[in-house]
């Protein structure tokens, strides 16, 4: 999984996340393969940066890195609150979404 | 004897007054609202204030054509916004672009990440529209504005109160303390006081004033009661992604009884999650608001 400019992305990419459009509606799934049309087609629609999966060796060690990395703050974050029953609930979703979703913020 | 918060409140106002250059609003926005209160003013009275403050003008047409409005033709000109969103869309946006002119203006500190701060603010704006949406409130801008304000007190500690700043700083590095326990410690009060001074000062709406006062224990809200668990909720998610910087290593108390008013359970988080972080996307304008000219 890793981020590519659109301007980038080759034939036969696949995504590996949503896509979505300006109002937030979605416009392909994930697991898409991409066609130069469909290229074209988000293009148009003012998109500017995909998710891909990848196999690059380099690309995907970087991801994982910085999985990892976004993982272990997040475990030091809640570190005080395993009693709280709640909490623990809202860690186990914060910790899945950091495994499928590449965040950029 | 213990202080009563009335005590509390007027030794705040003592300490508080006697600061120099406190932030203010841009002069824009104090006239947008004085327009808006008047029920003579036109859209073009408004759109000539708006086009006084250039700075201000090209943020509100960003905004304005941002993901945030999802408007399918391009706004070009204030007359265009003002018609297309309406007057209170255009003062909601005029007030976070002010907002942003005055973190360019305040934030530099070497004490505090203002940047990261800032990243802070506009993702518990994000949770805030989607928890809010989920609780069924109509003005998802408005709760969105709310979320943006609900901290702003924390940068007029790091910016005015130096020495305070330091010790703060001090006690939050031992990881355990929330930067409002630090601020108490330090000060004697913290930020939630702070922007409640403040934002009477600026004549901000109650819904504001409120929810900066009960974020951290949205129980003693009186007149904003929904807005402010729907916040209290927001600034924990927000944090709990690890999404900025909120000032500290830690996490707030987490009222249950905030859940249990907005109903939510330990199931909806994932969910929660991946709206707000969709929103978070869309709220992208607001972010790099802060980078641009
Ligand atoms: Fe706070
Ligand atoms: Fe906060």
């Amino acid at each position: 999984m890793i981020p590519k400019d659109l301007s980038d992305v080759q034939e036969g990419d696949v995504l590996a996340q949503n896509v979505m459009d300006f109002t937030g509606n979605l416009l392909v799934n994930k697991g898409a393969k991409l066609t130069q049309q469909l290229i074209l087609q988000l293009q148009s629609r003012g998109i500017r940066k995909v998710i891909i999966e990848s196999n690059d060796p380099e690309a995907l060690k970087l991801f994982e890195d910085q999985k990892a990395q976004s993982i272990s703050k997040i475990e030091k974050i809640f570190t005080d609150f395993e009693g709280n029953n709640s909490l623990m609930e809202l860690k186990k979703a914060v910790i899945s979404y950091y495994k499928n979703n590449y965040v950029d913020f | 004897m213990a202080i009563t918060t009335t005590q509390l409140q007027e030794q705040i106002k003592l300490v508080l007054e006697k600061l120099k250059d406190i932030p203010t609003l841009p002069q824009v926005y104090t006239q947008v609202q004085g327009f808006l209160e008047n029920p003579k003013s036109s859209a073009k009275n408004i759109a000539e204030t708006i086009q006084s403050d250039p700075a201000i003008a090209s943020k509100v047409l960003k905004i304005a054509n941002s993901p945030f409005y999802g408007f399918p033709q391009r706004i070009t000109t204030i007359t265009h916004a003002i018609v297309v969103l309406g007057f209170s869309s255009i003062k909601n946006i005029v007030l976070s672009c002010s907002v942003v002119e005055l973190f360019k203006s305040v934030g530099e500190t070497e004490m505090f990440d203002y940047k990261g701060f800032w990243k802070h603010c506009v993702a518990t704006g994000a949770f805030s529209k989607i928890i809010g949406k989920n609780a069924g409130i109509a003005n998802l801008e408005e709760v969105f504005l709310a979320g943006l304000l609900h901290d702003l007190g924390k940068i007029v500690i790091f910016k005015y109160f130096p020495d305070e700043a330091k010790k703060i700083n001090k006690i939050i590095a031992g990881g355990k303390k929330t930067i409002g326990q630090a601020e108490k410690e330090a000060l004697g009060f913290s930020h939630t006081e702070i922007s409640t001074w403040l934002y009477e000062k600026w004549n901000l709406s109650r819904l504001f004033i409120e929810v900066a006062m009960c974020h951290h224990n949205p129980a003693i809200a009186t007149h904003s009661r929904v807005t402010s668990d729907v916040v209290h909720i927001a600034d924990i998610l927000a944090r709990a992604m690890g999404i900025g910087w909120a000032g500290d290593h830690s996490l707030p108390n987490l009222q249950e009884s905030s859940l249990n008013r907005l109903r939510i359970k330990g199931s909806d988080f994932s969910r929660l999650i991946q709206q707000g972080m969709a929103e978070l996307g869309r709220s992208k304008i607001f972010i790099d608001a802060l980078g641009s000219e």
